[in-house]
């Protein structure tokens, strides 16, 4: 039978079709319901195709949520997520950087009273415990723990006739002298002193905690250690056994240089000594010949972490914690999967007591000439850089960079020592007052 | 002397004749017709003139991000703050220099180039393409070209100095405050070279040949010829083109971050940059917005004593 088409016939076919796209619409939430949680996880670019491996293993765990990676370059990361912040783009969890965690504190999430926080922390190596934590509370889980070490070239070293690497200052400058004068180099100290990222200062930070001391006082002013630490290295340039390209050269770009094979020594973080740097076999002039060694004087270290936090404003902190968990702690069954796989995958050494007994991660850090016990050691004792310098202030950043700038003209002798040092200090005294 | 120079009879004939006719054009829009204005104006509002206004209230709030107290009102206390900041005051010069050579490397080297394209020497369409590619490449991807050209260690300069024995090692160009700032300036006076060949090369092209023989016949050389008949004809061209050469300078960034980041020391720490590095890496959202208000206001003091500087309408 043929129907008319009316006015009412229509209209009951736009009631049907609503009211089946309503119960659609029902049964489609009810589908939801068993719809994973989505993460947004923002890195910086390392590696990204270990972190999706990572996220691989994780999300096959945990079928109920899904992670999306999104990756931005290292040097635009700090800008680009204070920038996604100010704008309110969601994401969940994220990398973070000690010497930033004091700005970005009002809105990382603490998690002290997340399940198996407290167990997490008892574990952590005391540099990666007080870096990741700010004004008592713990905001992230470590993705990584570093410390600065002497970075050698050993065939160099031995091509001057010397056995061992430098245990002071004095004598670093007289082997310095010996390759240069024996023509293995034209430069032999080679130093990351780019304006940008951490560089400058965070080898002065070294300095001064090899020395036992500080940068800066209670009262913000360059503590005589620091001078005595500025002034060997200035010297350094002066007798020209430093290159002044360092001074375009980031930690990164440094690194690069020293596979070259032009350096002797290299004062940087320890992974730069790693397989995938200067021991990598395939893109290195000095894999096999580079070694660690504890920086000179007092041998005491200066150490650092990168951590996985999680943003207060995100709707699935829960979720974004069990993420976190996996990624700077332990799996379900209680192992550090993660710190132990970027030991192998990238040269990142843990936060954690006790990775080094693992066999794989101490074959993996022999296999390029480090000891796993002194490597921990280092680790345990490393400085952190807060009882080196104000890191945890606010204004630390800021400072650092005005103060990487200053380090510059003194290393290549346009302001001299003591005049930059005042900078420092002057610097450091009007931003605390602005920011008190 | 030159008050009977051509350029009164040129523009009586020839520039003039056509604002004189597009006056009444002009005319035509009055009435309803400016309501065509309309979406013109409310793009310009919405995305120029709104984010300004927000940026000078910014600049009124105490916003530190993570500093204890932050966020209310502050007055000028961030104009106080960022005023007696002696790392402002070297921001600013450095514009100034950066802006004053960039714009005077371009505006001479692209009318170099617009003369030699005019002639029709042989390889100059070669040119024009050339001129045109480098004007087509993204700023970002221009510096990062010339970061690679400057590098210390494998950097394309480095290595044809010393191919051609006039370099015996390689250089760090950026290393040094001034041979950072002018490898600095170099990079972006490339960039900029491009947009001023274009718009001086079709001024010129504008130029009616008979003015050139006349000129011969009177027995003017190629100075006299260059002076009298052709800058006549392409100066209000020369005029918008150093214009749009000082604004952009006076902004520059991608250059600067990309290249030095503002090193050695503050050697290149231009106003842009600053305001940058205030903001989103260390978070000092109201001193920024302070120092960006300031370099629009510079920028606009420039801009509009260069124009009120240039020769009048009718002026001979």
């Amino acid at each position: 039978m043929a129907q008319r088409l009316t006015r009412r016939a229509v209209l009951k076919g736009i009631g049907g079709a609503v009211a089946a796209a309503g119960v659609a619409g029902l049964l489609g939430r009810r589908g939801t319901a068993a719809e994973p949680v989505r993460l947004k996880f923002i890195v910086w670019n390392y590696q990204v195709q270990t972190v999706q491996q990572f996220i691989n293993q994780f999300e096959a765990a945990n079928p109920d949520i899904k992670v999306d990676m999104e990756v931005i370059p290292g040097n635009e990361y700090i800008p680009k997520i204070q920038l996604m912040q100010n704008a309110r783009t969601p994401f969940d969890v994220l990398y973070v950087a000690d010497g930033i965690l004091a700005q970005w504190s009002p809105w990382l999430q603490p998690l002290d009273a997340y399940d198996g926080a407290a167990a997490l922390k008892q574990q952590m190596l005391p540099v990666a415990l007080r870096s990741m934590t700010y004004k008592g509370r713990l905001y992230g889980l470590p993705y990584f723990s570093s410390y600065f070490a002497l970075i050698y070239n050993d065939r160099m070293l031995r091509g001057a006739g010397f056995a061992a690497p430098p245990k002071t200052y004095e004598e670093w400058t007289e082997q310095a002298r010996a390759i240069k004068s024996k023509g293995l180099s034209k430069t032999p100290m080679l130093w990351p002193v780019k304006i940008s990222g951490w560089g400058g200062m965070w080898v002065v930070n070294a300095m001064a905690a090899s020395r036992g001391g500080r940068v800066l006082d209670d009262s913000l002013n360059v503590t005589p250690v620091t001078l005595t630490s500025l002034r060997w290295w200035v010297s350094t340039y002066k007798e020209g056994l430093s290159d002044p390209n360092g001074i375009e050269l980031d930690p990164n770009t440094s690194a690069t240089a020293f596979m070259g094979g032009d350096y002797a020594t290299m004062l940087s973080t320890s992974f730069f000594a790693g397989p995938q740097w200067a021991n990598d076999k395939d893109k290195s002039k000095v894999y096999g010949v580079t070694k660690l060694a504890p920086t000179p004087a007092l041998h005491r270290t200066a150490g650092f972490a990168r951590l996985y936090g999680i943003n207060a404003a995100s709707a699935h902190k829960a979720e974004a914690w069990r993420f976190v968990k996996y990624m700077g702690g332990t799996d379900k069954d209680g192992s550090y999967v993660t710190p132990k796989a970027w030991v192998t995958s990238g040269a990142l050494t843990w936060g954690y007591r006790g990775v080094e007994k693992d066999p794989t991660v101490a074959a993996s850090l022999r296999s390029w000439g480090a000891d796993p016990a002194q490597v921990e050691a280092n680790l345990e004792n490393a400085v952190p850089m807060s009882a080196i310098v104000p890191f945890q202030a606010v204004w630390y950043s800021e400072w650092e960079q005005d103060a990487n700038g200053v380090l510059q003209d003194m290393l290549v002798g346009r302001t001299p020592v003591e005049q930059g040092a005042q900078a420092w200090s002057a610097k450091a005294k009007e931003l605390a007052a602005r920011y008190k | 002397m030159r008050s009977q120079a051509p350029p009164a009879g040129l523009n009586a004939s020839g520039a003039r004749a056509v604002v004189a006719s597009r006056r009444p054009r002009r005319a035509r829009l009055d009435g309803p017709l400016r309501l065509l204005n309309v979406p013109s104006v409310v793009l310009i509002t919405a995305f120029t003139l709104a984010p300004i206004a927000y940026v000078a209230y910014l600049s009124t709030l105490d916003l530190r991000i993570g500093a204890p107290g932050s966020g209310g009102f502050a007055g000028w206390a961030n104009y106080r703050f960022v005023l007696s900041d002696g790392a402002v005051a070297a921001a600013f010069r450095n514009t100034l220099y950066f802006t004053v050579l960039s714009v005077a490397a371009a505006t001479a080297a692209g009318l170099g180039v617009a003369l030699l394209l005019d002639s029709d020497a042989p390889g100059t369409s070669l040119l024009m393409a050339g001129a045109v590619l480098a004007w087509g490449i993204p700023e970002i991807v221009n510096a990062s070209m010339w970061q690679w050209i400057y590098n210390p260690t494998f950097g394309s300069l480095n290595g044809l100095l010393v191919s051609l024995h006039l370099a015996d090692r390689y250089r760090a160009w950026l290393s040094t405050p001034a041979s950072a700032m002018h490898a600095v300036v170099f990079a972006y006076t490339w960039k900029l070279v491009p947009f001023v060949v274009v718009i001086l090369y079709a001024a010129l092209r504008s130029v009616p040949l008979d003015y050139y023989e006349s000129a011969a016949l009177d027995g003017a050389g190629p100075w006299a010829r260059f002076r009298y008949v052709t800058m006549p004809f392409i100066a209000p061209a020369l005029a918008v083109a150093v214009l749009f050469c000082i604004v952009w300078s006076m902004r520059a960034f991608d250059i600067i971050y990309v290249l030095t980041s503002g090193g050695p020391g503050q050697a290149t720490t231009v106003l842009s940059y600053f305001t940058f590095a205030k903001a989103f890496q260390f978070g000092d959202l109201g001193a920024a917005a302070a120092v960006a208000c300031l370099l629009t206001l510079v920028t606009l003091a420039l801009t509009f004593g260069y124009w009120r500087a240039l020769p009048q309408e009718g002026a001979s």
